[in-house]
């Protein structure tokens, strides 16, 4: 049986930056709110991970920047010429409201965590505050605490629960005991981050695996913009301890080292206009040129043995090592210093692009609802404010995003009624949930991770084309029919790790359709969305945002939200509409 | 290829003694291994029973939450270097199973 548990007004899942922001803004509003986190209550997701504890940065307008005292080198800028920017980065599929949201109250954001205790380090671009990641979660985290917020970490939420189309609760397994709980709750906000695990080649922790995701699409929500990846893309790749690790990148924006393919040649030149390798070298631009490189460049044969290229690091003259590590003090102390002693030996990193941010994801209205009454989403689960490419901050998204999820979420659950668990769906349920412990002879979990990862990284990475993604369709089915066929060799619910991984493949496959299914429809390629066999920017016919809908089988091509600004009509080469892109925003940049 | 000899200190779910368990597990000679990559294999190649701290690990040594015993020390299991001989123990007395404490 599913133990039902106590009732909250709010349940919120997950407990990065979004989670706890949402939290903080339901307990302001009065409800009764308990976070149910996999990890560690404020040492998980992205968010922890952000710029790699060396400098992660939180957006604001230059004009709040200024009066906050933090900076004045950018204080004529404002929300509007913010808001055309992050449109323009977004190549125009943003929801155009959700962006306006973002603009608005990104200083109030910033303000009060501020007075919460976050430490600003300084300042890393014009629009951009340096932090840490794990300062902002511990501000987050004492302002929960102090509004009475609870806490339940180290559980694994499976399933939205819901009863006449409204949603009233959540199901979830305490790890440790391997206890199936059933939450009842007045509104439910999902923040479970992006998607990260789906590839093997990622950057993000190991509890980011798209469980938000495809459990709102399960239970009815919509999912939008799946396609829209971004790829890291001087991720570690080799050797193996450091894999995922992202300080290869922080040195290529720092603009320390090089990249090399197996002849010791440099090449992003081959692919990238002189004026676009610039961009890709040198600004908030290289997340997406730089993959685009590198992986045509991997594609092409010329990588690393280990599959992807290499970084390198000249260690001399020595004056350069000194500048160094002067711009970057970090790299002297803990598992950075482990990995500069890979560099003093003369050695380098394997590098590749991995995924990275989700730019895609649950659809939501600027009061962050979705679909299914009763159901919100925030920060990177949800989809749609940064369109086909992001460049501005996600830790502004989390932090917007996740206060008008909670004091959404709390108004929601003031208006409704006492929340009912229906009892046969559990039944069902737990049926699905606890399978495997009943069968034998059949796949690992594991083994089917493997799979999974095999059919993403070849078709799903930073360049697409149609025969590969109806392969890997092909492919999805295959790992769904063989899902329910799981065993186990482990018979014990007690942190029981293959039990965990069919839970969450439960949910990782149906994400890997949706975004797989979304790659094939989108047929053009479009800010992070490539397809080699659609190689054009496509104004004319594919300003839309591609929405699926799971409860009618439903895929539809909705208009992007064009509210404020519309770019002009016509049809470009990718890497050409890109040159335009920049010398708008550069343009704009040109002021009195 | 390099063989590492890992020995780990088991406890079973249901309480009762804890047991000595032997693996050898084996990465290319230029690799760099941490003890958490070793466990990691042991689990996908041969031991799918063994549990240790994986469900929100930050790999990166920034969640603290992989701690293990290695050799004696208390070591984060990402940050550690693999030994080529080594014994892995919980780190706390609080054992839920195999090398997961509770916190
Ligand atoms: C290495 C790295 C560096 C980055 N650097 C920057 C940067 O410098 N600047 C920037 O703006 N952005 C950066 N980003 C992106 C940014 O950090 C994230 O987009 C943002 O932190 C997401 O916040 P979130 O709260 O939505 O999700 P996350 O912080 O990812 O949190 C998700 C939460 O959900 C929990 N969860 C997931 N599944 C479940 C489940 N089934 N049950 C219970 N809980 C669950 C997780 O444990 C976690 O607590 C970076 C990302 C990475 C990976
Ligand atoms: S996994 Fe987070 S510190 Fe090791």
């Amino acid at each position: 049986m599913i133990h039902t548990e106590t009732a909250y007004d709010v349940v919120v899942v997950g407990s990065g930056g979004g989670g706890l922001r949402a939290a903080i803004g339901a307990a302001q509003a009065g409800a009764r709110t308990l976070v149910v986190c996999r990890g560690k209550a404020n040492r998980s997701g992205a968010t922890l991970l952000a710029g790699a504890n060396i400098s992660a940065d939180i957006a604001c307008d230059g004009a709040t920047l200024s009066r906050l005292g933090i900076s004045h080198s950018n204080k004529d800028d404002t929300p509007d010429t913010w808001f055309r920017d992050v449109v323009r980065e977004g190549f125009y599929l943003n929801n155009q409201d959700l962006v306006r949201l973002f603009v608005d109250t990104a200083g109030d954001r910033l303000e009060e965590l501020l007075q919460w205790g976050l430490t600003v380090r300084g300042m890393e671009g014009e629009r951009e505050v340096s932090v840490f990641g794990s300062d902002i979660l511990d501000a987050l985290y004492g302002r929960a605490k102090t509004l009475g917020v609870e806490f339940l970490p180290d559980t694994l939420f499976t399933d939205l629960l819901q009863k006449d189309g409204q949603v009233t609760g959540v199901v979830c397994v305490d790890l440790a005991s391997g206890a199936l709980k059933a939450i009842p709750a007045g509104a439910v906000v999902l923040c479970t981050g992006g998607a990260h695990n789906l590839f093997s080649e990622n950057s993000g922790s190991t509890d980011l695996c798209g469980e938000g995701q495809a459990a709102a699409f399960r239970a009815g929500a919509e999912l939008v913009d799946m396609e829209m990846i971004s790829f890291c893309p001087t991720v570690t790749r080799f050797p193996t301890m450091y894999k995922g690790n992202i300080l290869p990148y922080i040195f290529i924006t720092t603009g320390y080292g090089s990249l090399l393919n197996k002849y010791g040649k440099t090449f992003t030149h081959r692919y990238l206009s002189p004026k676009v390798e610039q961009l890709a070298l040198d600004s908030e631009w290289n997340k997406m040129l730089l993959s685009y490189a590198i992986q045509s460049e991997i594609l092409s044969g010329r990588g690393a043995k280990d599959g992807g290229v290499y970084f390198s690091l000249p260690s001399h003259p020595a004056e350069i090592m000194e500048e160094l590590y002067r711009d970057l003090p970090p790299l002297t102390t803990g598992i950075y210093a482990d990995i500069m002693k890979i560099f003093a030996a003369g050695r380098s990193l394997t590098v590749q692009p991995a995924a990275h941010y989700f730019e895609g994801g649950i659809r939501v209205a600027p009061d962050m609802s979705t679909a299914l009454p009763g159901l919100f989403a925030a920060g990177e689960c949800a989809g749609g404010l940064f369109g086909a490419n992001r460049v501005s901050a996600a830790t502004t998204e989390m932090l917007v995003e996740g206060a008008a999820a909670g004091r959404s979420a709390a108004a929601f659950a003031q208006g409704a009624a006492a929340p009912v668990v229906d009892s046969a769906a559990l039944d069902q349920l737990e049926e699905e949930l606890l399978r495997p412990f009943g069968r034998t002879g059949g796949p690992a979990p594991h083994e089917l991770k493997r799979r999974l990862h095999e059919i993403t990284g070849s078709s799903l990475t930073v360049i697409r084309r149609e025969e590969e993604l109806k392969k890997a369709l092909a492919g999805l089915k295959e790992l769904e029919a063989q899902l329910p066929l799981v065993s186990f060799t482990d018979r014990n619910r007690t942190y029981n790790r293959q039990w965990r991984e069919y839970l969450e493949l439960r949910n990782m496959l149906p994400c890997a359709w949706a975004i797989t299914r979304s790659a094939l429809l989108r047929r053009e390629s479009r800010g992070v969305h490539v397809r080699s066999d659609c190689p054009q920017t496509d104004n004319s016919r594919c300003l839309y945002n591609i929405v699926l809908s799971h409860r009618g089988g439903v895929e539809t091509l909705v208009p992007a939200v064009l509210t404020h600004t519309k770019p002009r009509d016509g049809v470009w080469r990718y890497t050409e509409y890109i040159e335009q892109v920049v010398e708008e925003l550069d343009g704009e940049e040109v002021r009195p | 290829m390099k063989d590492y000899h890992v020995t780990v200190r088991r406890s079973g779910p249901d309480g009762g003694e804890s047991y000595l368990q032997e693996y050898t597990v084996s990465f290319p000679e230029e690799e760099i291994v941490s003890v958490l990559n070793v466990l990691e294999t042991i689990y996908r190649e041969q031991d799918p029973t063994l549990a240790f701290f994986d469900h929100a690990a930050c790999r990166q040594a920034a969640c603290g939450k992989c701690m293990v015993k290695v050799d004696g020390a208390v070591k984060l299991a990402c940050k550690e270097p693999a030994h080529e001989t080594m014994l892995l123990e919980p780190y706390s007395s609080r054992v839920v199973r195999d090398l997961l404490c509770q916190s």
